[in-house]
């Protein structure tokens, strides 16, 4: 019975010799294994198994063969056209396919169904290709002996071409890194004069008045996040030097997690400076929105109602309730189908505001053929080399335009920065804000919009805690942090008075406001502490941080204005409050990685030419081989 | 946890992955499917658990607030709004059960059309009806010679890229055409292959900004 089954392991010998009737169209399918199939050949752990019938050649072997006369009508039809196979009239339209894909035919045996299978030379062909991709034995008695294990490490062992290939790219990689003299391949320019869709997207966000909100929505993934965190950080420091205010949205977790990383520096860094961006008041983080489109659909949609509560469950209070309210929105995707969600469920709902939107450069091609013909798709900045021209044009934006700190106006989350235990900057100008409620419950209708330059109608009197210079040796130290050996931040004068925002716990170091808005720290040696009546607003003279904000920014000090903060950094500007959002960012790695990528696309473009031409040599010296 | 220590978690992660440059070896290759294997399971967990804190969490915390609560629904719409969300939660979580796979997958059924259904909206509103008002004013002849010729080289390509998708044989066997049918599909596949170039040399481009990114840790972690 094994006998009948034989062609499942090992073909018919006479099947491996050239036929003189066979065609010569099946002539020419004498197949060799090409080097990419080659590299894919399991590895044989059981020669000895190749050699045994197969599992499913055992299966049918112990099976009971039927006679033909059990067989029904349309079975026995089926066998006898196996045995005289036709061609049939389809395969003559599609040409080949009959030799690609013809079944082959069978060897007819006296009293049973299945006798041996008769293989072409082109059909043998096809299946040792097969079966060597897959790992088999096309006839185990042409099996070599069992390789050695030197044999089986040598297969396993990458290519040379492959090491050479990958050696050859970290090289060059690395070289930027490693030295400036290997450093090759310009810089972006320092402005997107040749990219208008860029340039737009930079005027956009350069336009932002104090107190605009714009929608973040922040779509990307791990495989992204080396090419866009740089756009995402310094679009979000553009808001916040601007004094805007940051509603961040998003469809994707990960996203999430890294614009709150991104956030916790740009907050890090900012405390250097003394200014407080403060979650709830300077940005808002919403609720994840699941569902991918319908999650955006339903922001779009029902904004009012997500934008109660933010991602930490704290109840806000933003005085819009539509997208219409936004100055903008910004997306920052990887990908086209993220673009198409936003721009076909936000965008509509969004009355006349534009979409702006950061890609990687993956994702560019098709989003700039898609957003081509979209109306209010107003920018567009992509990959590595528009972050760092979009970080030049910031510098030189931020450098001359250093504007007074605006005034904070609270938005919301209001349990958040309690919890946080810090104030937010603020500077002293009036009219002051009024608080907002801090422990609002959720509302059960859409929120009215909150008086925002109001003033409180029962004022009440607060103490303030200030300090007053009071060393002989004018002008004094104001640090960053308690202690002498931390930088210094400015300079106080002999009878400036600044405001007590903290203190040590031994009180021989107090934390103040100076009057651009920073914040300092100042030894007890040389001040005096005392408390001072202030008036305060709305009734509420409790300590929240709220009310100690606006009791701050209606505190008018007796003298001001010789406070000379500085910075390590020569090429800061020091007028620039806000500016030291962005002037603060790590940009030490832009250059070389930008230089790192010239260098290698360049070995990416060498590897190719070389591997082409070292494949188009060893073709022709195989050519000229075999005429030989 | 400090920083030191996740800098030489994030070298370890780093080195792992780089060991897939080593081929398929013994013992190397589980260095690449391990740090894999971490990413997928960390990115799956940290979706579960965003799932969890912001769509089951506040949902269990407003239904056990009195204040909020299904019974202080402000009408009869919502109130039939809100059962029938809690229905279809209790019918979806009965998937386990066999038996009652014609009621779950009918529910999934209306999920999944809702979604289609929104999807098809905006694409309406969103997508085609901007790019049909967007081919309507593309430029004519009046136009300037740069916006014509890019408008034509555009519809050139669109209408050569598809006619060339167009699979014909001819009865002899011989699978060509001449003329210009042979011309346009030529220059149809030429388009295609200039695009996805295009795509591709930029995803590869994209691939390399990551590179450059843990090269440039490397160093970091080195220095």
């Amino acid at each position: 019975m094994s006998d009948d089954y034989s062609w499942l392991d090992e073909p018919p010998p006479e099947a491996n010799q050239p036929s003189a009737s066979e065609p010569a169209s099946q002539r020419r399918f004498t197949l060799r294994m090409p080097r990419f199939l080659s590299r894919l050949r399991i590895r044989r752990r059981a020669p000895k198994a190749a050699a045994q019938p197969s599992a499913s050649a055992s299966l049918l072997g112990s099976q009971r063969e039927r006679p033909l006369t059990e067989l029904d009508q349309r079975l026995k039809a089926l066998r006898e056209r196996s045995l005289a196979p036709e061609p049939r009239d389809e395969w003559a339209e599609l040409y080949d396919v009959d030799q690609a894909l013809s079944s082959p035919a069978l060897q007819e045996k006296p009293g049973g169904v299945i006798s041996a299978v008769a293989l072409s030379q082109a059909q043998q062909a096809q299946v040792d290709l097969l079966t060597e991709i897959v790992g088999g034995q096309s006839n185990p008695a042409q099996a070599p002996a069992r390789r050695s294990l030197a044999s089986a490490a040598s297969q396993s062992l990458p290519s040379m071409s492959r090491l050479l290939t990958v050696a050859l790219l970290l090289l060059f990689v690395a070289l930027p890194f490693a030295s400036s003299e290997y450093a090759t391949g310009a810089l972006p320019p320092a402005d997107f004069a040749d990219d208008p869709q860029a340039n737009a997207y930079f005027a956009a966000l350069d336009s932002l008045a104090p107190g605009d909100y714009v929608l973040v929505a922040v779509e990307y993934g791990l495989g992204a996040a080396a090419e866009l965190d740089a756009l995402t950080d310094l679009t979000l420091r553009h808001i916040f030097a601007r004094r805007a205010r940051a509603i961040f949205a998003t469809s994707n977790p990960i996203a999430y997690l890294h614009a709150q990383n991104l956030l916790e520096n740009i907050r890090a860094q900012s405390a250097q400076a003394g200014l407080r961006l403060v979650n709830g008041l300077d940005y808002l983080l919403l609720d994840y929105l699941p569902g991918g489109a319908l999650g955006i659909r339903e922001l779009s949609e029902n904004f009012a109602d997500i934008a109660r509560r933010s991602l930490r469950g704290a109840p806000t209070s933003l005085p819009i309730d539509s997208l219409t309210g936004l100055k903008m929105l910004v997306l920052v995707a990887d990908g086209l189908d993220d673009v198409r969600n936003w721009v076909e469920q936000a965008l509509p709902e969004a009355g006349t505001r534009n979409l702006y939107a950061a890609t990687s450069l993956a994702a560019s091609p098709l989003t700039r053929a898609y957003v081509e013909g979209i109306d209010r798709f107003a920018g567009l900045v992509v990959g590595l080399r528009a972050a760092y021209t979009y970080g030049a044009m910031l510098d030189a934006a931020l450098s001359v335009d250093a504007q007074a700190p605006e005034q904070i106006i609270e938005i919301a989350d209001a349990s958040s920065s309690s919890a946080s235990g810090t104030s937010p900057l603020t500077p002293p100008p009036s009219p002051s804000p009024s608080p907002l409620p801090t422990d609002t419950p959720r509302p059960t209708s859409t929120p009215t919009p909150l008086p925002i330059d109001s003033p409180s109608p029962t004022p009440t009197t607060a103490m303030l805690r200030i300090v007053e210079v009071t060393s002989p040796q004018s002008p004094v130290n104001i640090r960053v942090g308690p202690s002498t050996a931390q930088t210094v931040l400015g300079l106080a004068y002999k009878g400036d008075i600044l405001p007590v925002l903290d203190a040590s716990a031994d009180s021989s170091w107090y934390k103040v406001l100076m009057s651009n808005g920073w914040e300092g720290w100042i030894s007890g040696n040389i001040v005096t502490e005392s408390l001072v009546p202030v008036p305060a607003s709305g009734g509420d003279d409790s300590a929240s941080l709220t009310s100690e904000r606006t009791v701050l920014s209606r505190f008018v000090p007796r003298r001001y204005g010789k406070i000379e903060p500085r910075f390590s950094q020569a090429n800061q500007d020091p007028s620039s409050t806000l500016g030291a959002i962005v002037q603060l960012r790590e940009r030490a790695e832009a250059a070389p990685r930008l230089q790192a990528l010239t260098m290698g696309t360049v070995a990416a473009v060498l590897a190719i030419t070389l591997g082409n031409l070292a494949a188009a040599i060893g073709a022709l010296f195989r050519r000229r081989g075999g005429r030989a | 946890m400090t920083e030191n220590t996740l800098t030489l978690i994030s070298f370890a992660l780093t080195m792992m992955v780089f060991s897939y440059l080593l081929g398929d070896l013994p013992l190397i290759r589980h260095l690449y499917r391990i740090a894999v294997y971490i990413f997928i399971g960390m990115s799956a967990a940290f979706t579960l658990i965003v799932g969890y804190e912001n769509l089951l969490l506040p949902y269990w915390q407003d239904a056990q607030n009195p204040a909020i609560s299904w019974t202080a629904l402000g009408s009869q719409a919502d109130i039939v709004v809100f059962g029938t969300a809690l229905l279809f939660t209790a019918l979806l979580l009965l998937k386990p059960v066999t038996r009652l796979g014609w009621l779950t997958n009918s529910i999934l059924a209306v999920v999944v059309a809702l979604g289609a259904a929104v999807g098809i909206v905006g694409a309406l509103r969103g997508t085609l009806l901007p790019l049909l008002s967007a081919t309507a004013s593309l430029p004519v002849l009046d136009a300037e010679l740069g916006a014509l010729l890019e408008s034509l080289l555009v519809l050139l390509g669109t209408m050569t890229a598809l006619y060339s998708f167009h699979y014909q044989a001819s009865s002899s066997g011989e699978g060509t055409s001449f003329g210009l049918g042979k011309a346009f599909r030529s220059i149809g596949k030429a388009c295609v292959v200039v695009a996805l170039g295009a795509i591709y040399a930029a995803a590869i481009l994209s691939s390399m900004t990551i590179l450059t990114e843990r090269i440039a840790f490397l160093f970091q972690f080195g220095a």
